[in-house]
């Protein structure tokens, strides 16, 4: 059945941080690439930053880089240790990805920077987009926001950012202000459509306008991570020149606008690459068992095979769809069928508080590797000879306790494209 | 030392029924609740505004005063209640004479029963199971705890009453045989004061049994809990029950945009019930033989509610006992005076456990003005409009463009007005209770949206004490109680997705 479509190289299934990648390295190894996917990954519900490793059993880790090695040291199921410790050549990739977007990135793997929230908190991110780094110490900070975006309440961020500041050592101020602009007046508003309003000299002038007269003894202006889409350099860039004054973003609920950034200029990087990137279709891959020959794509009416030499799974985890838990609480790889064994049994997958300082084993789950990132089964030999699997699908790591995902999908995803194009 | 004529214990729906009747007979009076109002068994329950037809074979007289009252409530709480109507669902297989002795058992109690035709049943309820055989109509509704407590609570308000919540019962003074004094416990700051009466009346529910220790009087309860498990959607328009004896997992109750599948019972002297895996499948499989969708529909979150169920047991002919659905117990009997506790019932009958319970305080004060309760309607109930589901977003609609088109809670529709005027009324409250007051943070995405607006705009209320990022935390907490059970297909997405927004993107786990 079904149709046949061009052949590729190497098939990467799923377009989030991973996948995107994985499609990278591959198409910058020369393998003619494919990425294909349902929909968007987790980067658009994310910060837009590249969290490597933020808390290490509890504790801030300050150094990410030496922290990931020793980890990967002492765990070696981790996803770290599967994809060899140097994050750097990956984290270069999506550096230089940005970059070429026009979004400069901060920080390194020698010091995690702290990226401040719209919560008022102060978190861990070993690289972050320019715009959400800011030198908080001593900083008078204005926190603005705009009526009628929910997302953003300054009254929160003013109450909570200096307390946060004071844990990390640091001294500083914050005053809130809401502003009622006229050109904003009345709608209802999400991230991405005031992102697009402020590509707008309008929205802009408008701003900057009813900020005149509250900057007195202001060191920084904190607003809402709405600033510009494509054009954000730009519209950060005139804000800070038309109110004299640095700019800082701060990261809310989703959709989320950096993480939108991010997945634009990777997803520009992977084209000039030579990549082809298609969004929509779910994604099988056959036959059954053995090497895999084609990627079968659920395309309107018919099927369409895909011949492919590699496949790179990187699907994701619960959030993203490429696990699924049943009621029995036994986990389901859901592209593939990959065996992926349970963490605890099934009254113990989840703790009592949302933010239990345990986090929830559940999270843990998922596929394991052998040392070229390919799926494995119980005795540890790969289920599939050609097919490799990277970023949220990955076992052995509690991303959210450790602040990790995002390392590991660059980490795995670059390694498994490297893999995959070999 | 403040003096009253009778402090209520409890700020259930029995308590605050109570509260209104005793200030509708002059009885001055103070209402005292260790939470929120409504947070106990009258928060934790199914929803049903009982016709009598479940009791209709087995307890014809517990019938009679469910369909007696539900009448009562239909008109003097009107907006709290939707007129849903039920149906009792007869599937091949079960018991051959339940049906025949369903409609004589309603007609002796007086509930209006008809049978409806299988096939009509099902063009109206589409969802029902093809092994539909007979169908019978009730007047089943549902009815809004919450709206109302607030409403019997705010009529006692405006007639001069006492309303003390986040309070405890700390301590009954007993003087020559005579309830003398309470003292009463603020429960966030501590700080205790002693106030006067001549009557404690605890409407404590499942916690009387506590109540009564404080009087040195002991009371034995036949503690239970009962689990409800909550679907993403309404699967019906009616409320659909069995058509057999009731049992785990026979009811299916629409409130609002879901549907509540009730529901077990567990006999068990626990403060903290934790539901299982295996009882919410157990309650859905027994649901999914009347509606075999419950099995592929999403469940929204599962909840356990503490049943205040008193056995006499030994003293049964006791001629204290005034009914067998309720008890009103005067304690003079265990040598105290000016004591009395009022245990068993249901939510469809609060009024009238409320009106045996001001009977037998006004008798003790002297007080002969007769109970009202029946006839006059709570303050907003006298449009004599019942709730329809849709009137939030008619509402909405007809105001579209004005200032009121910020929704904080989209899955509920919840707008930022709506917010404003519960901070205005109450400050910086925990989130829960504005839960309670707009059903924020009810649907399906679980307060992933709602949760941070909400902390944000509670913030804005009042400089307070304690961590700005604490109410936030609690609310997140408190959800995963009743999401725990539940972990599996899209709640479990949901959870990681959840995590990824407050642990990942906010740091709520680390941050002040």
């Amino acid at each position: 059945m079904g149709r046949n479509g061009p052949g590729y190289d190497v098939v990467v299934i799923g377009l989030g941080l991973a996948g995107l990648m994985a499609g990278l390295a591959a198409a910058g190894r020369g393998a003619r690439t494919l990425v294909v996917g349902r929909g968007h990954g987790t980067l658009r519900f994310r910060a837009g930053t590249i969290d490597v490793l933020g808390y290490r059993d509890g504790r801030l880790v300050a150094a990410p880089g030496p922290e990931v090695a020793a980890l990967a040291g002492a765990a070696p199921e981790h996803p770290y240790s599967r994809a060899g410790a140097d994050l750097a050549p990956s984290l270069d990739a999506v550096r230089g990805a940005a970059e070429a977007a026009s979004l400069p990135v901060d920080g390194s793997l020698a010091a995690n920077l702290l990226v401040a929230t719209a919560a008022g908190t102060l978190r861990p991110a070993c690289l972050a987009p320019a715009s959400l780094a800011a030198d908080w110490a001593e900083a008078s900070v204005l926190a603005v926001g705009l009526a009628g975006y929910r997302d953003f309440q300054a009254e929160l961020v003013a109450r909570v950012l200096p307390e946060a500041a004071a844990r990390h050592g640091l001294r500083l101020a914050c005053r809130a202000l809401t502003i009622d602009v006229p050109a904003l007046h009345r709608r209802h508003l999400d991230g991405l459509a005031l992102a697009r309003g402020f590509e707008a000299a309008g929205l802009r002038r408008e701003v900057v306008a009813a900020l005149r007269g509250h900057l007195d003894g202001v060191s920084l202006v904190a607003l809402p991570a709405v600033l510009g889409l494509g054009r954000a350099g730009e519209v950060r860039a005139g804000l800070v020149r038309e109110l004299g004054l640095p700019v800082v973003e701060l990261p809310s609920l989703p959709p989320s606008v950096p993480g939108i950034r991010l997945e634009m200029a990777l997803t520009a990087a992977l084209r000039r690459a030579g990549g082809v990137v298609q969004v929509g279709p779910g994604a099988r891959v056959g036959p059954e068992r053995g090497e895999v020959r084609w990627v079968e794509l659920a395309a309107a009416g018919h099927p369409v095979r895909v011949p492919a030499g590699r496949v790179v799974l990187a699907s994701g985890g619960l959030a993203s769809g490429g696990l699924a838990l049943t009621i029995d609480g036994a986990f389901v790889e859901t592209v593939a069928g990959l065996p992926v064994p349970a963490p605890e049994a099934v009254d113990r997958l989840y703790g009592t508080a949302f933010l239990s300082e345990a986090g929830h084993p559940a999270h843990r789950a998922g596929v394991r590797v052998d040392a070229r990132l390919r799926p494995v089964g119980d005795g540890g030999e790969p289920v599939r000879p050609n097919l490799f699997a990277a970023g949220g699908l990955l076992a052995a790591a509690d991303r959210a306790l450790e602040r990790s995902a995002d390392g590991i999908a660059c980490a795995t995803g670059w390694r498994a494209g490297q893999e995959a194009a070999a | 030392m403040t003096e009253y004529d009778v402090v209520v214990v409890g700020g259930g729906a029995t308590g605050a029924g109570l509260l209104r009747d005793l200030a509708m007979r002059g009885v001055r009076s103070l209402l005292v609740e260790q939470g929120d109002l409504a947070t106990g068994t009258t928060g934790h329950f199914h929803g049903l505004l009982h016709s009598g037809a479940r009791y209709a074979v087995r307890d014809p007289d517990a019938a009679r005063e469910c369909i007696e009252e539900n009448r009562v409530v239909r008109r003097i709480a009107a907006p709290a209640v939707e007129d849903t109507g039920g149906l009792f669902c007869w599937l091949e297989g079960d018991p051959d004479d339940y049906p025949a002795q369903l409609l004589a058992g309603c007609r002796a109690a007086g509930i209006e029963i008809h049978e409806v035709p299988a096939e009509a049943a099902r063009r109206d309820e589409p969802l029902l199971t093809p092994a539909l055989r007979r169908a019978f109509a009730v007047p089943d509704a549902t009815i809004e705890p919450w709206g109302l407590v607030g409403g019997n609570v705010e009529a006692a308000l405006e007639l001069g009453a006492g309303v003390r919540r986040y309070t405890r019962l700390a301590g009954v003074g007993v003087e020559a045989g005579a309830v003398r004094w309470v003292e009463l416990e603020d429960v966030a700051s501590g700080a205790r004061e002693r106030v006067g009466t001549a009557v404690l009346a605890s409407a404590a529910g499942y916690w009387a049994g506590r109540v009564a220790r404080l009087a040195g009087v002991e009371l034995e309860m036949a503690p239970g809990w009962g689990t409800m498990v909550v679907m993403n959607q309404r699967l019906a328009s009616r409320v659909v029950n069995r058509c057999r004896a009731p049992g785990d997992g026979d009811i299916v109750v629409p409130v609002g945009p879901v549907s509540i599948l009730g529901t077990t019972d567990r006999t068990l002297d626990t403060d903290e019930y934790e539901v299982t895996r295996a009882e919410v499948a157990g309650i859905m499989a027994e649901a999914a033989a009347m509606m075999p969708a419950v099995a592929e529909r999403r469940v929204l979150r599962v909840f356990a509610g503490a049943r205040p169920l008193y056995d006499p047991g030994h003293d049964a002919s006791d001629s204290r006992f005034l009914s067998r659905s309720h008890t009103v117990l005067d304690h003079a009997r265990d040598g105290v005076e000016g004591f009395v506790s009022i245990v068993g019932g249901k939510l469809t009958t609060y009024r009238l456990m409320a009106q045996d319970t001001a009977d037998a305080v006004c008798r003790k004060l002297g007080v002969t003005a007769p109970c009202r309760t029946a006839e006059e309607p709570l303050p907003e109930a006298r449009s004599g409009r019942h709730y329809r589901l849709g009137d939030r977003l008619t509402a909405r609609e007809d105001g579209a463009a004005g200032a009121d088109a910020d929704l904080v809670c989209e899955c509920e529709l919840v707008s930022r007005a709506m917010v404003e005027e519960h901070v205005a009324a109450h400050g910086r409250t925990p989130i829960d209770d504005l839960l309670r007051a707009t059903r924020l943070g009810m649907g399906p995405c679980q307060g992933a949206y709602c949760a941070l607006r909400a902390a944000g705009i509670l913030e804005r209320a009042e400089p307070a004490g304690g961590s700005s990022l604490a109410p936030l935390r609690g609310f997140l907490d408190e959800r995963m109680k009743g999401d725990r059970p539940i972990l599996w297909g899209d709640q479990a997405r949901q959870l990681r997705l959840n995590e990824i927004v407050y642990r990942e993107v906010l740091d709520l786990d680390h941050g002040p």
